[in-house]
């Protein structure tokens, strides 16, 4: 129940950092849904669908570059070894920096996502990002992705998507 | 090596959730607001285990960056994902929580995935 509050507080923080109050209020305070507004609540629904796969589809890219762009820096980097501070001065790094700042905003993203959908739609969905990395590997990266690292990639997927479809009961 | 990076990674990942939970529990239902966001950052700077969670962030994230410089990216982010198989462990174990037969059986899954990841 606790956790369920909590996330409403996240739902309603970046709401508000959205400044789209008076859109999620309807959407997530049905209680004060009016029946005059209700027309009006149901057209709104279809481009609510539009924005919710939007923001989900910029999550995912922003995961996936920042990933990529966290990689590329990192390779060409000397070896950082166990010093925390090497990783820091890595972060000054273009390459690196632009991972690091793809990947906060991807986490930002995630928050608006979790205001417009549930938790277990989200997890579920997003772990396809696992595959995207090992193909982005692959074809930007040129690693060598063997059938058994394939296979182990599909199978994370699969695992993750059960274990996450379970979480939260809503409401 | 590897393996280590990624056991470091999942730990510290898996801790500082726990441990977020556990002090944000404790402390309580918080306001999102201007005003709120300030009391939230005192109230962090007070509270040792989130300290120790921010912390734990960063060993987690430090040892991704790690990770993803010796290590090939299509390794290392499904490699992530064993933290899945800690927090249902967990889960059963430490916060005895009922953990379903879906949930035991996506663990399990993930589980084969790692194992096959790393030839």
């Amino acid at each position: 129940m606790r956790s369920m509050r909590i996330l409403r507080r996240i739902k309603q923080s970046a709401c508000c950092a959205w400044r789209l109050r008076g859109r999620c209020t309807r959407v997530f305070g049905t209680a004060t849904i009016g029946s005059g507004q209700r027309t009006a609540y149901r057209k709104m629904r279809g481009s609510l669908h539009l924005r919710t796969y939007s923001v989900l589809l910029l999550f995912i890219a922003l995961k996936a570059v920042g990933n990529l762009s966290l990689a590329w820096g990192m390779k060409h980097l000397p070896d950082a070894g166990a010093n925390p501070l090497s990783y820091i001065r890595a972060m000054l790094d273009p390459f690196v920096a632009l991972g690091v700042t793809s990947l906060v905003v991807a986490l930002l993203t995630r928050m608006v996502l979790l205001s417009l959908a549930d938790l277990s739609f989200v997890l579920p969905v997003t772990a396809v990002g696992y595959i995207i990395a090992a193909f982005l590997g692959k074809v930007v990266l040129h690693e060598v992705v063997t059938n058994r690292r394939w296979i182990g990639t599909i199978l994370i997927f699969i695992g993750a998507a059960l274990v996450s479809s379970t979480g939260e009961k809503s409401k | 090596m590897k393996w280590i990076l990624v056991t470091l990674m999942v730990v510290a990942t898996v801790l500082s959730d726990l441990l977020q939970s556990y002090e944000m529990k404790r402390a309580g239902e918080q306001s999102v607001g201007a005003r709120g966001f300030l009391r939230l950052l005192a109230m962090i700077a007070r509270r040792k285990f989130l300290i120790l969670a921010i912390l734990c962030m960063a060993v987690s994230f430090f040892s991704f960056m790690a990770l993803v410089q010796t290590q090939p990216l299509s390794f290392a982010v499904p490699a992530s994902a064993a933290s899945f198989i800690l927090e249902t462990v967990l889960a059963k174990f430490v916060l005895k929580e009922t953990v379903g037969i879906k949930r035991a059986a996506g663990a399990l899954i993930v589980l084969a995935g790692v194992v096959l990841l790393g030839e």
